[in-house]
């Protein structure tokens, strides 16, 4: 097994694809001598130049904005909010939301704009806390704005097919990355923990489609339906549930925009249980959009309502005693599907 | 301006020297506790830079208020914040300024004008703006110190509350803590004038440089600005040259020196800021070498307290993870 | 006081670190700020410097050597100071890992709701209805008393399948045709036996003939249809309908020729069957019958009948009496063909014999008119050389 950061899982993607693309730029704060923060850009600017890989300013507004109009200009700009956190600074929800996600449709489909946004996410409990700025999971904002895919890759496999997509497609993308992810494999106390963390990443270019969810479990009675780390967690969870007789089968949407409903459907049509498990704060979060794709599609093959195992709608405190309690563990996915179960 | 500190009393450079070794003990006793691993979030030490919080805070009245950053530690203790409940607040304890919901970042001490730290890079120049705007409407006559660092002055929040404190005449003075690098990329990279204070002319206020090592120099400058505002002449924009010690947080590979040169480094650490001072202080006779020492006593007592204040502290408990989130609890 | 020189956290990731190369070996006298040893990292090479001053006096950890952070990996005295064997438990400090026991539930239940009678999953009622289960007989077994898939499925297997099917079209159609057919006629049967010996051989000799000519065979039911037609020439009342209080007698003799579907029943039409020859009636009876199948028919070919012929002698029926297909009079139920011992001169013989039941209307007519009409219909068959010629 070929295994790999997942931060350097999404290194090789960048370095594959601007090596095949010359229009493939990046910038970002830290990306270009440091190697960005949590190093997914290492080495890239000593590779490709300068002028292909960029330090900006702290401007999110800027860099969003530069962004669109260099795709405006023929180029393939990733850019990087350095935590997604800060999508709302300086205007660069206003660049990413009334800009960069609308102009193809609102100009009629004359133009294109490629850009990828590259965004942190997450809280990297237990190892560290970010506290409230830099910790939070806001990928359901982005599943609201028409004109925008946002892409959740789990595992450095499916980060590096699913950024290739993202880098030859014509759409703008918001590609979301736990950052607990980023060097989980490297750490004892991680790695231990959740085993599948590790998994083979080819060196060979590929790509996975958008809009294709992936069984990261087969199960037989209850269908979880789980984004980033909590894919971790819940098939850590399925461990302690199966010794209760209880199989759950983990489905990986990979991505949000586009949404595999089928998958998910066909999946809760055999079980006829369904519980979501994200990182986001619970109400109108990701679940909350799923849970109504299955009552609208699968209701007549329910067997127990919908659950939603998510965080606290609290900041992410800073203590790490309270962020454990604000965030989703997998004590809360066993009781969410105990209880649906009735054992 | 300069240095020169004949004109000030005793009790005032003590002050100053001594808030400066409080900090100085409070930040090193914090990066050895992070290496520790006791301290559960990332922390970004004030070392090197003490001269600047000092400056400007010891020309503050109580009630005046400070806005803060990530590298907010030397804010808050230059203000008179309690180094224990400081230090609670690092290790994420129920007795933290912040009752462990903010951690490092996110202090905040009202009582003595400290109006909370943000992780947002130039999120706290319009929120220093508010305040002052706040101030002119109730008539307090309190005064805004609002700091920032070189890689703010490239937000789009700097032009925007920059600009409105100036239109309004807000009586807020803007620090900017230039140590030449946003994390790992430097001014020069990112800037598109030499310095910061350059720019206070496209705002219509006073855009003044100091040496951030030199704490007299500070205090003065600062002195001055701080009493335009609070004669309701407006805003002004300080630029204080300055260097971290450390890197931009703690766990930053070879302290900085990654993306800094070691001759660089070097330099600067001879600029001590606090070395500076006292070798000052006690070559003019004002203090001796005693008295110097006594002080430094002292703040090492209070710091190794306050340490071991948060260490027996407890934890927050789980089932008030959600309090606070809205006034009345629903 | 001892200084114990611990393995430091130098990045948020890091967990365990590797001893480098000491610069300062035990002995030695230790200045506060003088670089120990090296540390090695994942990301770099980091230098460990002395707490205090002192003497070090303890290097537990060797070049190499991985260690867990904050670990104790040397002490410094001062001079002259014992130091202990080991590094005593009290002074092992670990961040406190405690999470309280209360913990607020995350997957916030609603309030249990206060509805009237038990809960049914979506799936649960589904199935119930589907299968005519009563949910009001069911205590379920799911959380809150809900009634699950299984609950019901358990009542189903237990249950015997009554499998209901609603009426299709046709269904419903022959339902009300033949209820006012037994309504209002007075059907009553009359029973012959018929001698097909010649008829059968007959056909057997036209056969390559008539295929050669004219690419079709003589089979029983165009003989019988040529048969019925001859004979309704010669009994008219048997051809008649009954309608509005009337006795009516109409000009064309148009046979009716029962075609079993699937589901159901058809009765195509072949018209003036009198004046066709056997060639054009075997040919007609053919593709008509593929018509019926196909539900190609025309309304032409399937309306205007006058008189009705049933077979189910292919299904092996030795008689039946079929109802009469109103408005018309009677109607010919035709058992199958099969050989029989008879009775000749005396002796027994085997014949192809096949018995006709005639059902009429007995408002229109009575039995003897009926028997004669089948004792002409017994003679054609019987001497069926005539209908192979024209």
């Amino acid at each position: 097994m070929r295994v790999l950061d997942f931060s350097a899982a999404v290194n090789e993607a960048l370095r594959q694809e601007m090596a095949r693309d010359e229009n493939i730029v990046i910038f970002g704060e830290d990306v270009g001598q440091f190697g960005g923060l949590f190093a997914c850009t290492k080495n890239l600017q000593r590779d490709f130049g300068e002028s292909r890989v960029r330090d900006t300013p702290i401007s999110e507004g800027a860099i969003i904005g530069a962004a669109v109009g260099a795709a405006l200009g023929g180029l393939r700009p990733v850019a990087e909010l350095q935590f997604i956190d800060f999508v709302g600074c300086n205007g660069a929800m206003d660049q990413i939301c009334n800009q960069l996600a609308k102009m193809r449709y609102m100009f009629g489909g004359s133009v294109k704009v490629p850009v990828v946004i590259r965004a942190p996410c997450g809280s990297r409990h237990p190892i560290a806390s970010g506290a409230a700025q830099h910790s939070q999971s806001l990928e359901a904002w982005f599943m609201h704005v028409p004109g925008l895919k946002v892409v959740v890759p789990s595992t450095p496999y499916d980060a590096k097919g699913l950024l290739v997509t993202a880098l030859r497609g014509d759409d703008p993308v918001f590609f979301v990355e736990h950052k607990l992810l980023y060097y989980a494999q490297r750490m004892p106390t991680l790695r231990e923990k959740y085993p599948t963390l590790l998994c083979d990443v080819p060196e060979a270019e590929y790509a996975i489609p958008f809009g294709q969810a992936d069984i990261k479990k087969k199960g037989r009675d209850v269908t979880v339906i789980a984004t980033m780390m909590m894919v971790h967690k819940s098939i850590r969870a399925s461990e302690e549930l199966s010794k209760k007789g209880i199989d759950i089968e983990v489905v990986d949407p990979r991505t949000l925009i586009p949404l595999d409903k089928q998958a998910i459907v066909e999946s809760v049509k055999r079980t006829g249980r369904a519980v979501i498990v994200s990182e986001d704060c619970r109400t109108a979060g990701v679940g909350a959009e799923i849970a109504s794709v299955i009552m609208e599609e699968a209701f007549d093959y329910l067997d127990a309502p919908i659950k939603r195992v998510s965080a606290l709608d609290v900041p992410i405190p800073y203590s790490p005693v309270l962020e454990g309690a604000a965030i989703p563990q997998e004590e809360d996915i066993i009781v969410a599907v105990r209880g649906i179960m009735g054992k | 301006m300069s240095g020169n500190f004949a004109d000030l009393p005793k009790e005032k450079l003590a002050e100053i020297y001594e808030k400066m070794v409080r900090i100085r003990k409070f930040e090193e006793t914090a990066g050895s506790l992070f290496a520790q691993g006791l301290i559960p979030g990332l922390i970004h030490l004030y070392i090197g830079e003490e001269a600047v919080a000092v400056g400007v805070c010891s020309s503050l009245a109580r009630d005046d208020y400070v806005v803060s950053t990530h590298r907010g530690h030397g804010h808050c203790i230059a203000k008179g914040g309690n180094v224990r409940k400081m230090m609670a607040e690092l290790l994420g304890k129920e007795t933290g300024y912040s009752k462990g919901r903010g951690g490092s970042m996110h202090m905040i001490a009202p009582e003595i004008g400290v109006m909370g730290s943000s992780g947002i890079v130039g999120a706290g120049i319009p929120i220093a703006a508010g305040l002052g705007w706040a101030t002119d409407v109730k008539k307090t006559k309190r005064v805004v110190a609002c700091f920032f660092g070189d890689g703010a002055s490239n937000t789009g929040t700097f032009h925007e509350g920059l600009n409105l404190s100036a239109v309004w005449k807000l009586p807020v003075v803007f620090v900017c803590e230039n140590n030449l690098y946003a994390i790992s990329v430097p001014i020069k990279k990112s800037t598109a004038v030499e310095n910061v204070a350059d720019r206070a002319v496209a705002y219509g206020m006073p855009g003044i440089i100091v040496d951030g090592m030199d704490v007299i120099a500070v205090y003065k400058t600062a002195r001055e600005a701080v009493q335009r505002a609070r004669s309701g002449e407006g805003p002004s924009l300080i630029e204080c040259k300055t260097y971290r010690f450390r890197g931009h947080f703690e766990g930053d590979p070879k302290g900085g020196g990654v993306y800094r040169s070691g001759e660089e480094m070097v330099e600067w650490h001879k600029k001590c800021p606090i070395t500076m001072f006292q070798s000052k202080l006690v070559q003019s006779k004002i203090f001796t070498k005693d008295e110097m020492e006594e002080i430094e006593q002292k703040c090492i007592t209070e710091i190794r307290e306050a340490a071991e204040f948060a260490k027996n502290s407890p934890y927050p408990s789980t089932g008030e993870v959600t309090k606070n989130v809205f006034a009345y609890e629903a | 006081m001892v200084v114990y020189v611990r393995m430091p956290k130098l990045t948020w990731t890091m967990e365990e670190g590797v001893v480098g190369e000491w610069h300062k070996k035990v002995g030695d006298h230790v200045q506060k700020g003088d670089v120990l040893c090296e540390i090695e990292t994942e990301k770099s090479v980091d230098e460990l410097k002395a707490p205090d001053s002192g003497i070090l006096g303890k290097v537990l950890f060797q070049r190499g050597s991985v260690v867990k952070i904050n670990e104790v990996i040397a002490m410094i005295a001062a001079p002259g100071e014992q130091l202990p064997e080991e590094v005593p438990t009290e002074i092992e400090e670990k961040p406190s890992e405690s999470r309280p026991a209360e913990e607020p539930v995350k997957t916030a239940e609603v309030a249990v709701s206060e509805a009237e009678g038990s809960k049914v999953s979506p799936v649960a009622r589904k199935l119930a209805e589907e299968h005519g289960v009563d949910l009001k007989q069911i205590q379920g077994t799911g959380p809150e008393g809900r009634i699950v898939k299984e609950d019901v499925l358990k009542v189903i297997e237990k249950a015997p399948q009554v499998k209901t099917v609603p009426l299709s079209r046709m269904r419903e159609v022959i339902k009300n045709r033949l209820s006012v057919s037994m309504r209002n006629a007075l059907h009553v049967p009359l029973t012959i036996e018929v001698d097909m010996t010649v008829a059968i051989r007959l056909i057997e000799e036209s056969r390559s003939k008539m295929e050669q000519e004219h690419n079709v065979h003589a089979t029983p039911t165009s003989v019988l249809v040529k048969a019925v037609a001859k004979a309704l020439e010669v009994h008219p009342i048997l051809n008649a309908k009954f309608a509005n209080e009337q006795i009516e007698i109409p000009g064309e003799v148009n046979i009716g020729v029962a075609v079993a579907l699937e589901d159901g029943l058809v009765v195509p039409v072949i018209h003036n069957a009198n004046k066709k020859t056997l060639v054009q009636v075997a040919k007609e009876v053919l593709s008509l019958a593929e018509k019926a199948r196909t539900e190609a028919l025309s309304t032409e070919e399937s309306t205007g009948g006058t008189f009705t012929i049933s077979n189910l002698g292919m299904f092996g029926i030795d008689l039946f009496a079929p109802i009469i297909n109103p408005p018309e009079s009677a109607i010919l139920g035709v058992g199958r063909i099969a050989k029989k011992a008879t009775v000749t001169n005396d002796e027994i013989v085997p014949r192809s014999m096949m018995t006709l039941t005639l059902v009429f209307d007995h408002r229109i007519m009575d039995g003897a008119v009926a028997a004669r009409f089948l004792q002409t219909l017994k003679e054609n068959l019987e001497r069926s050389a005539e209908l192979f010629h024209g």
